[in-house]
């Protein structure tokens, strides 16, 4: 990641540089005056010209790639419901809003929302037909929408699909990608300051308003977001069970967490995959932006119709692909709507509010540097000694060895996923514990190396190995383990060394906290 | 950093290598030349609020060890507010008036057992205080100290019996 | 008979969404829908049909479909039936189908599109090409009700001696997606149709039908309709109750 310096020559050169694109940044993203909570004050103003075919008259509906992956997702089939599930959600909401029935919205409109969550269909739901109203009005936006939803599903069908080896799916994503965005509607891969595009006049209104609803919408986002890492690189015998603890944590606990601050960026829930395929994570946290952004500007009431509809497409136009092209990850002007810089160690993610070069605020996580291992602070690893990644108490992180996966497992309330590199660059570890910590393994007869060094090296002295035989073989090509004896699973999940001496922790208030907010319960 | 490949064999190079990234760290959190590395920062199961770590003099965690895990709280009422989360056995390492003594507390098969002597300190009315005020002792006297040391207005000692009562009663 | 069966059968789109009406799936009318830009669909569909007089007419539509273009699809079915009557097996007619959108439905205005169907005989006995070109509205009323309007001009190249060689038919379709939003899966439908008959100086025959489409897998809609002429010109065979039962798949 580097330094952009917010000096006069940088400002000279990046305009040079984006010349067009800064040419519309007077419009689309107006800035106007900033009120005492950090908003715009003033409506965003549109582009010269919006494209071609958001005028366009007919329904333009595309189809999902035919390929022998599709509706994998029913491989689970509790996710795949609960997945049909959300698309119920946004559309009762904006239906809602637009027939006149927004003073229901927490009541009859939630419970109906949550009906259908908690008790989802077995077949996915046509969210045009929920929302005709808001359809004929907007019928663009349902493009974008239509459009990305597809590549959402098809991402997830790859990944639960049986029978592809994990470079084939990478393979196919990658296809899909271009797919995607090859077409007018797509929204941009690119990362988005999500400051920025949460602090127009309208912003956060539908959040104040309806925070049980939003608080469902940002739930089943957490679902949408979560459920990457879940499949990504791991066995597909695996996925039933993960989602198992995934499902439980969706339906109790994120559908009504009201405490929220932001939204679940894809970064933050599916870390490996959004360093994978970072294009693709920025796209669906600049479709739920989107989203957002539609729910502030309909549950805005000084605005009138038209200055909802004008809103609406610049709102759409504001995250086009075609609007930022020839941009590129990691640079534009900071602060402005072609800011595509990215916290350090994630270009699957926009830059957030309060973040600075090294640092961001994750709500519900606290402060973190996406480049460090989320247990010890230290440098996370790459290549085939990835780490690994756990998911616990609705977060997901990457950690740097199995000690620093476990202890941080350990640390928190109710079950844990630890997703993990082993020896073996095409088998990936599965262990899923219950609430007490206990552990089960998708591959028999693992064992564990620790032997407790420092943690700038934890993932070299702790490891985890396919088997024994495995085990033997690393340690006899290294000397300093010649002593080593292997831990079993029952051995290994019983030890806990507690915070390393090298975690570094910021006690900063939340960039979300208003004046005011002792941040607890009273 | 902190990566090493397969061919590594050697424990000189390990331990300069971890020397040198040791230093490294130490710079950084001391002069602050390249970023420090921040990672997870956890808030209170219960209340949500920043837990506050130990110091030299004191112990402020509060960890409850149930089965492999261990789970920290902010402060002894935040552990029994929270306590129907956990199904099983429970043992809680509660701050003492001496740092690196923890006041051990159980609860076995639903019931709640403390060592003889030990009372409770629960005078806190925000959870912005609750790590100062919420606080396990081994006698009233070690209590009555802490809180004139702190300025605690009314402290009361509690009873183990007592204390779940206070908390029952929120 | 083949001319009675082409009025049975009437073409029809086809969708593996319960709520994209099409054609013979379990109706007559069309909705102002493609099937999406890329998709592929296989559609099935057996009927009966017992006429007055005691006959019984047996039909089957097989037909794929492919929408080529952005708001266009493109068909081609085959239609064979079977006749009590006449003891005989009838291969029907090979129709080529081309469907449009003018315009989705926006604020108030409709969604229009239109269709052309062109049947081509198959079987010995056919002469002739036959071509019907229809306007389809359809509009939004309230939240889920949904109002559809097709008008049909039909076209004879060869008609045999009396018969009209243009003729025009309406229909007023219905449909309504049932359980929404917590099972949404069926879409009911129900219309009434006329159409002219074939012979020189004969009136309309009146039809009234309702049917069910369910969603029955991702991809996969069964669809079932019954239908009854309420009125026929004088002389002409009126078919007290009709029955459809398909299946349609897109992939």
């Amino acid at each position: 990641m580097k330094h952009y310096s917010q000096s006069l020559a940088v400002t000279i050169a990046i305009f040079a540089l984006y010349g067009t694109a800064f040419s519309q940044t007077d419009h689309g993203m107006h800035q106007g005056m900033k009120g005492m909570d950090g908003k715009n004050t003033g409506l965003p103003t549109p582009p010269e010209q919006f494209p071609k075919w958001m005028s366009n008259k007919t329904s333009d509906h595309l189809f999902y790639k035919p390929a022998p992956y599709n509706w994998s997702i029913r491989n689970i089939p509790a996710f795949a419901a609960d997945m049909y599930g959300t698309g119920v959600g946004h559309g009762i909401a904006y239906e809602a809003m637009v027939t006149g029935k927004a003073d229901r919205m927490e009541d009859s409109i939630h419970r109906s929302i949550v009906g259908v969550l908690m008790n989802p269909p077995h077949l996915p739901i046509d969210e045009g037909a929920i929302l005709p109203t808001f359809k004929r009005k907007y019928g663009s936006l349902e493009k974008v929408f239509d459009w990305a939803h597809l590549l959402h599903f098809q991402t997830i069908d790859v990944l639960s699909h049986k029978g592809w080896s994990d470079e084939q799916k990478d393979a196919e994503i990658e296809v899909l990608w271009q797919r995607y965005a090859s077409q007018p509607y797509a929204i941009t891969g690119l990362p988005m300051n999500m400051e920025v595009l949460d602090s127009y006049s309208y912003s956060t209104t539908f959040r104040t308003k309806y925070p049980k609803v939003n608080a469902l919408f940002w739930g089943y986002h957490w679902l949408q977001t979560a459920n990457y890492d879940m499949l990504y690189r791991t066995p597909t015998n695996t996925h039933i069970p993960q989602y198992q603890v995934m499902g439980d944590r969706y339906r109790n606990v994120e559908l009504f967490n009201t405490d929220r601050e932001f939204m679940p960026m894809t970064g933050e829930m599916s870390p490996r995959f959004s360093k994978r395929f970072p294009y693709i994570a920025n796209s669906f946290d600049n479709l739920h932006m989107l989203h957002d952004n539609i729910g502030d500007i309909l549950a805005t009431d000084t605005l009138s119709e038209a200055q909802k509809k004008e809103q609406i497409d610049i709102a759409i136009w504001r995250v086009l692909g075609s609007t930022h092209r020839g941009e590129e990850p990691g640079k534009g002007e900071p602060g402005t709507l072609h800011d595509h810089r990215y916290p350090m160690g994630m270009p699957g993610m926009g830059w957030m509010k309060g973040s600075t070069d090294e640092d961001m605020y994750m709500s519900g996580m606290g402060w973190m540097n996406m480049s460090e291992c989320g247990h010890c602070s230290i440098a996370l690893p790459d290549g085939d000694q990835w780490g690994a990644t756990v998911s616990a108490d609705g977060w997901t992180m990457m950690v740097r060895c199995m000690l620093c996966a476990r202890d941080m497992a350990g640390e928190t309330i109710g079950r844990a996923v630890i997703r993990a590199a082993t020896e073996d660059p095409n088998q990936t570890l599965v262990m899923i514990s219950d609430e007490e910590g206990n552990w089960t393994s998708n591959i028999p007869g693992i064992v564990f190396l620790e032997v407790k060094g420092d943690h700038p090296e934890c993932n070299d002295w702790s490891r985890v190995f396919t088997s024994k035989v495995a085990f033997d073989n690393f340690v006899r090509s290294d000397d300093y383990y010649k002593d080593a004896k292997p831990l079993t699973l029952a051995e290994w999940q019983t030890r806990g060394e507690g915070t390393p001496e090298t975690y570094r922790r910021i006690d900063r208030p939340s960039p979300y906290k208003k004046k005011g907010d002792d941040g607890g319960k009273n | 950093m902190g990566s090493k490949s397969p061919q590594h064999n050697s424990t000189n190079g390990k331990t300069m290598k971890t020397t040198i990234l040791s230093m490294i760290l130490v710079a950084t959190a001391t002069f602050g030349a390249i970023a420090p590395a921040y990672a997870h920062d956890a808030d209170c199961p219960f209340c949500k609020t920043k837990l506050v770590q130990n110091t030299e003099t004191q112990d402020n965690e509060v960890v409850v060890k149930f089965g492999n895990k261990k789970i920290e709280y902010r402060c002894v009422y935040c552990v029994f507010a929270d306590q129907k989360k956990f199904s099983g056995d429970l043992i809680v390492y509660a701050p003492s008036e001496t740092a690196g003594k923890p006041i051990i507390l159980k609860r076995t098969a639903g019931k709640w057992s403390a060592p003889d002597g030990t009372v409770f300190l629960n005078t806190f009315k925000r959870h912005k205080d609750c790590a100062e005020q919420s606080r396990t002792f081994t006698s009233k006297v070690q209590l009555e100290k802490y809180a004139k040391a702190n300025s605690i207005s009314n402290a009361k000692s509690l009873t183990l019996d007592e204390m779940l009562k206070e908390v029952a009663k929120k | 008979m083949a001319c009675l069966f082409a009025a049975l059968f009437a073409s029809s789109a086809f969708a593996s969404d319960h709520n994209n009406i099409d054609s013979g799936r379990p109706l007559r009318f069309d909705d102002a829908y493609s099937i999406g830009f890329g998709e592929r669909a296989i559609e099935y569909g057996l009927s009966s049909a017992w006429l007055r007089g005691g006959s019984t007419l047996y039909g089957g539509k097989f037909e794929f479909k492919y929408g080529y273009a952005m708001n266009r699809d493109i068909g081609i079915s085959f239609s064979p039936s079977y006749s009590s009557e006449d003891i005989r097996f009838n291969a029907g007619e090979i129709e080529l189908s081309y469907f449009q959108q003018i315009q989705r439905e926006i604020d108030n205005a409709p969604a229009l599109a239109y269709k052309l169907d062109v049947g081509l005989p198959a079987d010995k006995e056919g002469s002739g090409v036959e071509a019907r070109l229809r306007g389809i509205m359809t509009k939004n009323a309230g939240q889920y009700d949904k109002f559809h309007i097709n008008v049909d001009a039909m076209y004879s190249s060869n008609p045999h001696q009396g018969e009209r060689d243009v003729r025009f038919g309406a229909i007023f379709g219905y449909s309504n997606p049932l359980g929404a939003p917590t099972k949404f899966d069926k879409t009911f439908v129900a219309q009434f149709a006329l159409e002219q008959g074939r012979m020189n100086g004969e009136g309309f025959t009146g039809n009234i039908g309702i049917g069910i489409r369910k969603q029955v897998s991702e991809q996969g809609v069964l669809d079932f309709g019954i239908e009854s002429d309420i009125f026929a010109p004088s002389g002409s065979r009126k078919s007290p109750i009709r029955l459809t039962l398909g299946y349609s798949f897109g992939f």
